[in-house]
């Protein structure tokens, strides 16, 4: 049968009933780095007064500081183990987990998905030091403080731990993407198509182009289809470009009704565009395409928590033409 | 009250998803695989809410001295709301700038009156925060009807019942809600 030792304050070793614990969160260093979690999360963050770079560090020094100090405080009701154990196996719990969220995709999606987005970014683990200060920090006991004192600090700390700040994020929309990317030789030029406009009204392919060949090379649009599940979209002819050895662009705009082709479902699409060289060789490239959407909303920075997967990048083969 | 326990959540429906561009410009900074940015069309949103409302204040019985008024019980909700620019896009609340709605209500506990208070049933209009509603109220034990009307700004609101050839009451009171909310873009 277990026995239970007398409680007083600042006792090594012993366990303390719930409503006397909580006197290391009323001391100034944690009080704080509360105050600077719960001002970078929910007001610096975004609001355009300090650089990113900052308040998205800011919080993970504070953070590291203080959850191991709630930790600390939490264990010592359910553990008798000694002030300086716990203070270490705190830290240590804190860096371990904290690692974990920052290195890990799966652990990062787990915790993404039940507690708040968090960012998969292993510079973050430049504050990991502060739990090595905190476990130093909680070696000392704190001075007696009062129960609503206490309980107030531990709701506050309690709170700002669990309340992720909102993550900056954008709405995302819809895109027509080629299902093949990349550079290739057509004709005398050296081509790179992609879909640079997507939207409601339809799409735009751009197409970045330069000389490949020596002498004249001058391009043009003759003709241009996208084939959207059996619907067929024209686009108008351009006027000749002539290249040179720096990059230039060609555009084809396609204007139809894309957001009922979306409403309807329809994703899927292919691309012929008929390009002439010179004013006389015709070359046709042929292009697979989605109408890709990976998510309601992206993050600011472009790193979402866990990247989407991607097809493979393929090179699509053009057919030769047969000549004016 | 089981619909209160899932609390505030937000449905993303993908119908309308693409932005708006206009085609027949070509992008202004071309870089080889990036989408230029479309412009923002703005959300739609239908919201589920569901809550409570606390209020106290004056109350006016026929033919009786003015005594406390108060009023608590639950009130759901259905609204069609929107907003110009989208929700992720201003960091603010998943709510609707603009919406219209009606809500369904009980002021369980209420004075001045006997045994349970009235049933009722009012249309809302909200705007950046402001709201206007007004409707009917019903007491199935006193069997008394008549106009109910609000103001207010965010949970905060000024409340007038008047139950005919039977009480009045003036109260100022807290609206708690959660909501489920779908959006779609406009």
């Amino acid at each position: 049968m277990l026995r239970g030792r007398p409680v007083t304050p600042g006792t090594l070793g012993a366990t303390r009933p719930l409503h006397s614990i909580g006197g290391e969160l009323c001391r100034p260093a944690p009080l704080a780095a509360l105050a600077v979690l719960a001002l970078n999360d929910h007001v610096l963050k975004g609001a355009g007064l300090l650089p990113g770079a900052l308040t998205g560090k800011l919080s993970d020094f504070a953070g590291l500081f203080l959850f191991p100090v709630l930790l600390f405080v939490l264990l010592r009701v359910c553990t008798s183990s000694s002030r300086q154990r716990l203070a270490w196996a705190s830290a240590g719990l804190t860096a371990l987990g904290f690692a974990g969220v920052k290195l890990q995709p799966e652990t990062n999606a787990l915790v993404s998905a039940t507690w708040g987005p968090m960012l998969l970014d292993p510079t973050d683990l430049v504050a990991l030091p502060m739990v090595a200060l905190a476990a130093c920090w909680l070696r000392r006991e704190p001075p007696a403080a009062s129960r609503p004192a206490r309980l107030m600090a531990l709701m506050a700390t309690s709170l700002a731990c669990g309340a992720t700040s909102r993550p900056q994020v954008h709405r995302a929309y819809p895109e027509w993407r080629l299902e093949t990317l990349g550079a290739r030789q057509l004709g005398c030029s050296r081509i790179e198509p992609w879909i640079s406009k997507s939207g409601k009204e339809g799409f735009g392919l751009s197409i970045m182009a330069r000389k490949a060949q020596a002498g004249d090379c001058r391009v043009e649009v003759v003709s241009a289809e996208a084939q959207i599940d059996g619907a067929r979209f024209a686009a108008e002819r351009t006027a000749p470009l002539e290249l040179g050895h720096d990059d230039r662009f060609l555009y084809v705009p396609f204007v139809f009704d894309n957001q009922a082709q979306w409403n309807a479902g329809k994703r899927t699409g292919t691309l012929t565009v008929t390009l002439r060289f010179n004013g006389q060789i015709t070359e046709t490239l042929r292009v697979s395409m989605r109408h890709v959407f990976d998510a309601p909303h992206r993050h600011e920075s472009g790193r979402a928590p866990i990247e989407p997967a991607r097809p493979p990048l393929v090179m699509a083969e053009p057919d030769a033409g047969g000549g004016p | 009250m089981l619909i209160a326990c899932v609390g505030c959540s937000v449905h993303h429906h993908p119908v309308n998803a693409p932005g708006h561009i206009e085609p027949t410009e070509p992008p202004e900074k071309p870089t080889p695989g990036v989408v230029e940015e479309p412009e923002d069309p703005g959300e739609r949103m239908v919201l589920l809410t569901f809550g409570g409302l606390a209020s106290a204040g004056v109350g006016y019985p026929k033919g009786q001295d003015k005594v406390l008024a108060y009023g608590l019980g639950p009130e759901y909700g259905l609204h069609f709301g929107q907003r110009d620019v989208s929700h992720a896009m201003d960091g603010d609340l998943v709510l609707p700038k603009t919406a219209v709605g009606f809500n369904l209500g009980w002021t369980a506990l209420a004075n001045p009156g006997t045994g349970f208070g009235p049933l009722y049933l009012e249309g809302q209009y909200f705007d950046e925060g402001f709201w206007v509603a007004g409707g009917w109220a019903y007491d199935v034990d006193d069997r008394v009807h008549g106009p109910q009307g609000e103001l207010g700004l965010g949970p905060l609101f000024l409340r007038a019942t008047h139950l005919l050839d039977d009480s009045t009451a003036l109260t100022f009171g807290v609206v708690v809600k959660g909501y489920q909310n779908w959006v779609f873009s406009r």
